[in-house]
């Protein structure tokens, strides 16, 4: 597949999603990178702004399998991996694959499960595979994890350290939508969309599993120009030496950066990444991988302020006036 | 230079140079600020409002960056075509800037002299002749030391005053084998030049370029007041009513002379072919002085500064009547004081300050936590009960002292051990208020039981 087809085929699957999902065309092309890019999101927001139907609409587009676990605090490990069950017909234990299987899983509240939960299922975003009795099985690929999370109740809820939430290729803080967007959603209620019926809505399979599989391989195409790598080590590297940041990210943070950059531009039709496309994807691939210094955070600093101030003092590579 | 780049067979740089070209003036239109970490993304969503402008830009930045990043060079059959589409928005841009400046200038000469960046400044000639390995200085030294330093070209721009003296050195210099070049008609300028007069009309049409070589039968971009000059002069640039530039030998040097006073700022030379007529007269030179208004700005000391000033009587008297005015009042120059005291804020201001904290952070229930630890310690203590741990007997104790029920102070003890131990952990009620309130009934509890002495 060459790098016109994948513009051509992701402009796609954001018009038929952008069918269901109105006023989130900012989350839908992050995700989509990140899909592009091999990368798992973590999705924070308030309930009600359709993150489920999101996942959900994505799946329909993309042709992947799609399984949803509602993250709870009495959630087990195995109710997430799977586990041998005895079989009376075969007389002998089988494994009964657990909601993991699946190529684009949600995760709905991940933080709402014990650290333990949280951790079978992070080992499986980061191995791809699970082990069970000693046994490792290959989950599908692609293998798309979305979780998300409310950024607003604190209580009883089990915050994901940063070690593992460094995992995650981007958060995406989702926002409520304009007012002319939200407007569009009531009138497409209206007029009898029920998003728990998405076949009524006519979305077109815009491409399969091993489609996305050939994208993934046509990003080697896209050229990062030595100068951008540069200003995308920066950008990281400031990120450890700000003075309100007790922890920077780490080269994860790079690296993920340049992945995002490439399918960017990939999905620009573009065979080459310009700095915006890193100034683009900044913000999402690192929010997540800092840690405030406490007195920052209770003077109201937040990391995407951060990221920002230190976006605007790097310099930007030439080739601009 | 964008379109001599392109002539040149330098493609990548012609892209550059447009682009660059059009973002300053975008600049200057006030549509976009430059910044170092601002990308061309950033300046075309600035453009919002502006959709016209903002698809010129991103076809000139899609060149630049394809060229920069994409490692793919710019075709001349999609710059020339850009460069046509650019052209027009740089000169509108740059003349209504230049027409403003013009119009809120107090100098009355009519020229433009701002910073050494904007539309009117001299940052643009400056780079453009470093980059052709020159070395620049803006002069302040007085131009009779011309000779000692090693110059081979200078620049006089129509705000630099000159005297009689300066002239008779600029002209002994130019003699000597100096090359001059002089943007506008001088007052004062020696005679012995051929500078007859600034013309009365303007060029009816485009002055065209009279130069041997590629630039032959171009036409300079704008029209352009011409000068009347003596035979001596050879016409490079002119029209019908007369010469816009010109050369000629002057003594064992030459000089260069341009009618338009402010063809050499910074907007000036964005025009094309006007900057290359320019640069092909110019060369390379190895060391260029700019004279303009600061001249005679600088002095060799402090002392010639003042002396030149005029104010040194002025000075001198000053300083007499300060050396009277001590001798006879014998005030020393500053009134003593005692250092002020840091005044020390009150313990119960940093207790404040600390509370606030808490607060913001939403940490009632480390606030309780530890308010709890020192209430359950203290209470202990005092009524000589639950030391081993038995709450229970301390409830009693408690309840039997402030006539609370026991199992109101049971819950409330049972309450204040929890969060002492997991001060983590939501509550048993598990919310910031309840927290706050439990707090507060130990508080009261202490307080009936013998206070905080």
């Amino acid at each position: 597949m060459n790098l016109e087809e994948l513009s051509e085929q992701i402009r796609r699957a954001e018009q038929e999603v952008s069918k269901v999902v109105l006023g989130q065309e900012e989350t839908v092309r992050h995700l989509l990178v990140a899909l592009l890019a091999g990368g798992h999101v973590l999705m924070e927001g308030v309930p009600g702004l359709g993150k489920t139907l999101l996942a959900r609409t994505l799946s329909h587009v993309l042709g992947a399998t799609f399984k949803r676990i509602q993250f709870t605090p009495d959630l087990m490990p195995s109710d997430v991996t799977g586990s041998h069950v005895y079989s009376q017909r075969e007389e002998k234990f089988v494994f009964v694959p657990g909601p993991v299987f699946t190529q684009l899983l949600l995760a709905d509240e991940i933080n709402r499960a014990p650290a333990k939960t949280q951790a079978a299922l992070l080992e499986a975003m980061q191995d791809r595979s699970v082990t069970s009795d000693g046994q490792a099985r290959a989950l599908p690929a692609p293998f798309f994890v979305l979780a998300t999370q409310n950024p607003v109740e604190s209580q009883g809820t089990y915050p994901l350290p940063e070690a593992q939430l460094d995992r995650f290729l981007l958060m995406i803080a989702i926002r409520h939508p304009s007012r002319e967007a939200e407007r569009r959603v009531v009138e497409q209620s209206l007029a009898g969309f029920n998003p728990s019926d998405l076949a009524a809505a006519h979305l077109t399979k815009v491409f399969t599993a091993e489609d996305l599989v050939a994208m993934q391989g046509a990003l080697g195409e896209v050229k990062v120009h030595p100068e951008i790598v540069d200003y995308v080590v920066e950008i990281v590297t400031r990120t450890r030496q700000n003075r309100s940041v007790y922890l920077g990210a780490s080269p994860r943070g790079s690296l993920g950066l340049v992945a995002c950059a490439r399918a960017n531009a990939a999905v620009e039709g573009r065979n080459y990444v310009i700095p915006d496309d890193v100034k683009t994807f900044a913000p999402p691939v690192l929010r997540h991988r800092l840690v405030l210094h406490p007195d920052a955070e209770l003077e109201g600093t937040t990391a995407d302020q951060v990221v920002t101030s230190i976006l605007g003092e790097v310099p930007v590579p030439k080739a601009l006036g | 230079s964008a379109r001599a780049a392109l002539l040149a067979g330098d493609p990548k740089t012609a892209a550059r140079l447009g682009h660059a070209a059009l973002v300053r003036a975008l600049e200057s239109g006030g549509y976009v600020h430059v910044d170092k970490s601002a990308t061309n993304g950033d300046y075309a969503r600035a453009l919002g409002e502006r959709p016209e402008l903002r698809e010129v830009f991103r076809a000139a930045a899609r060149e630049v960056e394809q060229s920069e990043f994409g490692q793919r060079l710019p075709t001349a059959e999609k710059l020339t075509p850009l460069f046509s589409r650019i052209e027009p928005i740089v000169e509108r841009l740059v003349t209504l800037l230049l027409a403003l400046g013009m119009a809120l200038s107090a100098c009355a000469c009519g020229s433009l002299e701002g910073g050494a960046d904007g539309p009117g400044g001299t940052s643009v000639l400056r780079r453009l002749l470093e980059e052709r390995g020159a070395s620049f200085e803006r002069r302040t030294r007085p131009l009779q030391d011309l000779g000692d330093d090693d110059v081979d070209t200078v620049i006089l721009l129509p705000s630099a005053t000159l005297d009689d003296a300066a002239w008779t050195a600029l002209r002994g210099w130019t003699e000597d084998g100096g090359f001059l070049v002089m943007a506008g008609a001088h007052e004062g300028a020696p005679t012995a030049f051929g500078i007859k007069r600034q013309g009365t009309k303007p060029c009816g049409e485009h002055p065209v370029v009279a130069l041997e070589g590629p630039l032959h039968g171009e036409r300079l971009t704008s029209p352009l007041w011409p000068i009347d000059l003596d035979d001596a002069w050879i016409a490079d640039a002119g029209c019908v009513e007369g010469s816009v530039i010109a050369t000629r030998e002057f003594g064992d040097g030459r000089l260069l002379l341009l009618s338009d006073p402010d063809f050499l700022t910074n907007a000036s030379l964005a025009r094309e072919p006007d900057a290359r007529v320019f640069f092909t007269l110019v060369g390379a030179p190895s060391s260029v002085a700019l004279v303009d208004r600061l001249i005679g700005a600088g002095a060799a000391s402090p002392y010639r500064a003042v002396a030149d000033s005029g104010l040194g009587p002025l000075l001198a008297h000053g300083l007499a009547w300060l050396v009277l005015w001590a001798l006879a009042t014998g005030t020393g120059f500053g009134t003593r004081r005692d250092p002020v005291a840091v005044p020390r804020r009150a313990f119960s201001e940093h207790v404040r300050a600390m509370g606030l904290l808490y607060a913001r952070a939403g940490a009632a229930r480390y606030a309780l936590a530890a308010y709890s630890a020192w209430a359950l310690d203290r209470l202990t203590t005092r009524l000589r009960a639950g030391e081993h741990g038995r709450v229970l007997d301390l409830g009693s104790a408690i309840a039997r002292m402030t006539g609370r029920t026991e199992g109101t102070v049971a819950r409330l003890l049972a309450e204040a051990v929890d969060a002492r131990e997991r001060p983590d952990v939501p509550g048993m009620r598990g919310n910031e208020t309840e927290d706050l309130a439990t707090l507060a009934l130990l508080d009261d509890i202490v307080r009936q039981t013998g206070g905080y002495r």
